[in-house]
């Protein structure tokens, strides 16, 4: 990269250098909507308050992307789906996008999702597939599929996402991003397409800590609009950032999150530990079972939310999503309560490891991002449902709604995987520091591609 | 829950198409296939919920609150 730091930048040749890059990184299928008009007019906006002498906002000028079900005000919230283009265009923008463009940083683009956000993979019918940056041919990760492909691929280095079962972590690993999901409740949902109402999040996904800390303070704040969220005072993080991981005891979840893992995954785990000075093991013994809780309540959640739509139009959802919430609207009350259930008790085991750990490290993703298309992954002779399995290690976690950060390590073939890092609840800024140290450390070095800027 | 041990095999088939009858959703038959298929994943990952004990007399986790504390 040549020229002035970007700090020194005005806002308008960044949002003009990102747009170039959006349209140079156009083969991934990462964008949507490209918001060129209305994101050079705020970056001018922006710049001329700085001559008129106004403070800059903490992401003075910087571009970002935001997943298609956040709503932007004109145009209509996709959400990865056929079955949504009928709807009224946005009002208003989205909470965590009024957020972001309140510290200064510039909305330039929407982006590409797994339908609804029903999926780990980053596939999509009526879209098209979102192409990971290292090789076209693999699966780029998702349901943040686009968000995470254009931080990876340097075209943004801030990104909005959502995460019910790991749709932040597992494409940020994938895609060599960072990524943070928050304590369930901490930031506000208002404005983003529901998927699960028990189990979804937003949250940043980013270049750097730095970068995800600052959306982070960024994106906190009180939202009536949002039942869900609790009240809490604001929790600024950045200024925490170098304080490293002292005092702080890391452990490793073992037992369900010990394996299958490929050399990589295994190898990212270990540096991490390493890096972080973690050794002893815990072991979250309800974890395979927390993994069913939450299969359970995402499809009986989902099924629900859309079963009058499904039977006013089948074809509009995409197949594979179709039956997906055919089947969940169908799930006997049962099984959702007998997961509902799981689910306490998976948070109270978790809460106890805590008494021991600050922080617990377990892998995003058991392998490098499979090939587009494949139905299973062997990874250590395991054969597994390629679909589900890239967010086993998620998957399990999401249910305890506590903050889960994800560090990008390079792997084999220029590919990317990644560690989750892993806090009580309201402890984000255990986790941010983690990643911080991590990256200090060089733990996520020759990770990022770099479109010409 | 009740002893699955003693339960006859679950029939997904048989069951999509009571619920879907029962919930007013029409199926297709293309959607009724992914739908049974579905169901019997869901089936599997209901199952390894059974295997906890006493979670019948157990809290589910969403507590209702009538209004703030």
């Amino acid at each position: 990269m040549s020229g002035p730091p970007a700090a020194e930048q005005s806002a308008v040749a960044r949002v003009e250098a990102a747009l170039r890059r959006i349209e140079a990184a156009r083969s991934l299928n990462a964008a949507t909507t490209v918001l060129a008009a209305r994101a050079l007019a705020r970056a001018a906006a922006l710049d001329r308050a700085r001559s008129d002498g106004a403070a800059p906002g903490p992401l003075q000028g910087v571009p970002f992307v935001a997943k298609n079900l956040f709503d932007v005000a004109g145009i209509v919230t996709r959400a990865g789906s056929a079955a949504t283009v009928g709807d009224a265009p946005a009002r208003a923008d989205a909470f965590s996008v009024a957020a972001l463009e309140r510290a200064g940083a510039v909305l330039v683009a929407t982006t590409n999702m797994d339908e609804l956000a029903y999926g780990f993979t980053g596939e999509n019918g009526p879209d098209g597939d979102t192409l990971n940056p290292y090789d076209a041919a693999r699966i780029s990760g998702g349901s943040s599929a686009g968000s995470a492909a254009l931080v990876g691929a340097g075209v943004v280095d801030l990104a909005l996402g959502s995460d019910t079962n790991g749709s932040i972590r597992v494409p940020s690993a994938l895609c060599g991003a960072f990524g943070l999901k928050a304590t369930y409740g901490r930031l506000s949902r208002g404005g983003a397409y529901p998927f699960v109402a028990s189990l979804d999040h937003v949250g940043p996904i980013a270049a750097n800590p730095r970068l995800l800390a600052a959306a982070y303070d960024a994106l906190q704040g009180a939202d009536p609009q949002d039942p869900t969220q609790v009240p809490r005072d604001i929790g600024p993080a950045t200024p925490q950032l170098d304080a490293g991981i002292s005092g702080l005891r890391v452990g490793i979840l073992g037992g369900y999150f010990a394996g299958p893992l490929d050399p990589d995954a295994a190898a990212a785990l270990a540096a991490a530990a390493a890096v972080l000075g973690a050794g002893e093991a815990a072991e979250l013994r309800l974890a395979e079972a927390g993994r069913a809780a939450a299969f359970v309540i995402t499809t009986s959640e989902a099924g629900h939310l859309h079963r009058a739509a499904l039977s006013r139009d089948p074809e509009a959802f995409g197949p594979l999503v179709r039956d997906r919430l055919a089947a969940g609207a169908l799930a006997p009350a049962a099984w959702y309560l007998a997961a509902q259930k799981l689910r306490r008790r998976l948070a109270e085991e978790l809460s106890a490891l805590f008494a021991r750990f600050d922080l617990l490290l377990a892998p995003a993703v058991p392998c490098v991002a499979p090939p587009r298309g494949a139905e299973t992954i062997t990874v250590q002779d395991r054969t597994l449902p390629m679909r589900l399995a890239v967010g086993m290690y998620t998957h399990p976690l999401t249910p305890t709604g506590v903050p889960v950060g994800v560090a990008p390590r390079a792997a084999r073939d220029g590919l990317s995987v990644g560690v989750q890092v892993v806090a009580p609840p309201w402890h984000e800024v255990h986790v941010l520091r983690a990643l911080a140290a991590l990256d200090a450390a060089g733990f996520s070095r020759s990770v990022r591609m770099e479109v010409t800027r | 829950m009740p002893d699955r041990a003693d339960a006859p095999p679950f029939d997904a088939a048989a069951y999509v198409d009571a619920a879907s009858v029962a919930c007013g959703l029409k199926l297709s038959p293309a959607m009724r296939a992914g739908a049974i298929a579905n169901i019997e994943r869901t089936s599997a990952f209901a199952r390894l919920l059974d295997d906890e004990a006493g979670l019948a007399q157990a809290e589910p986790a969403p507590v209702f609150r009538p209004g703030p504390p």
